[in-house]
């Protein structure tokens, strides 16, 4: 049936199921004080591809990077690419490039202010293709992101983490986008 | 500009208060995963002291 749907048509599984676009998949909130948060189960064969939102997002500190990983932290070294554009509050904006490098940054820390967020739509993560990503990220400062794995890989976890100090409070938000 | 020094970055967050968040729970890190973060961060580029100050609520 086509959308929009009207007063009195009878709708369908697959009617609702082509009407929805983005669609929750988890919500996981931080609890203690973690230097990094493994969203699991965040990826599978449901979706193609991702919306991760991290909001409300406090830390420890305040202008330091917060990297990216695919899966769980602490296992790769190698194989990112990309580049990051940095905003700070005042200054020089620069822009960093990655080749074949650890694990990106995507955010910085925001202390105190119970607002930092983070925003990236993460593609294919779950096929055995490569696996990409572009991204915003805003609080006392902004970060502008774009990259990829450069292997062929599977995942169904994201592991945000904190190069110094550690999360306090937030929540990220795993999306599906809907493609029919 | 200043750096993050491996005694800077342990000031910062003790061993014995590093975590991990895997799902719902919460993980000690092990030694050797305490030593690779801080490691990671050696040499870093410290936050620049032009950041303003801490919002109020």
């Amino acid at each position: 049936m086509p959308f929009p749907f009207t007063n009195g048509d009878v709708l369908t599984a697959a009617d609702l199921n082509a009407s929805s676009g983005l669609v929750l998949v988890k919500s996981q909130t931080i609890t203690g004080t973690p230097t990094s948060v493994t969203i699991t189960d965040a990826f599978s064969s449901t979706f193609t591809n991702y919306r991760v939102m991290g909001v409300n997002l406090d830390y420890s500190t305040t202008g330091d990077e917060v990297d990216m990983e695919l899966g769980t932290g602490g296992v790769h070294a190698s194989l990112y690419y990309g580049v990051i554009s940095r905003y700070p509050f005042s200054g020089t904006i620069n822009d960093v490039q990655y080749t074949n490098a650890a694990p990106m940054a995507i955010s910085y820390t925001n202390g105190s202010i119970n607002a930092g967020i983070v925003c990236v739509d993460i593609y294919a993560p779950y096929l055995s293709s490569f696996t990409s990503w572009a991204g915003t990220a805003g609080g006392i400062r902004g970060m502008r992101v774009n990259g990829f794995f450069n292997t062929s890989t599977s995942f169904t976890a994201v592991t945000f983490e904190c190069t110094v100090g550690t999360f306090v409070s937030g929540k990220f938000l795993v999306y599906g986008y809907n493609d029919g | 500009m200043a750096e993050w020094t491996r005694e800077g970055l342990e000031a910062v967050t003790p061993f014995d208060s590093a975590t991990r968040q895997i799902g719902d729970e919460i993980v000690p890190m092990t030694r050797e995963e305490y030593d690779a973060w801080i490691a990671r961060a050696v040499g870093q580029e410290k936050p620049a002291d032009d950041d303003p100050p801490e919002a109020t609520p």
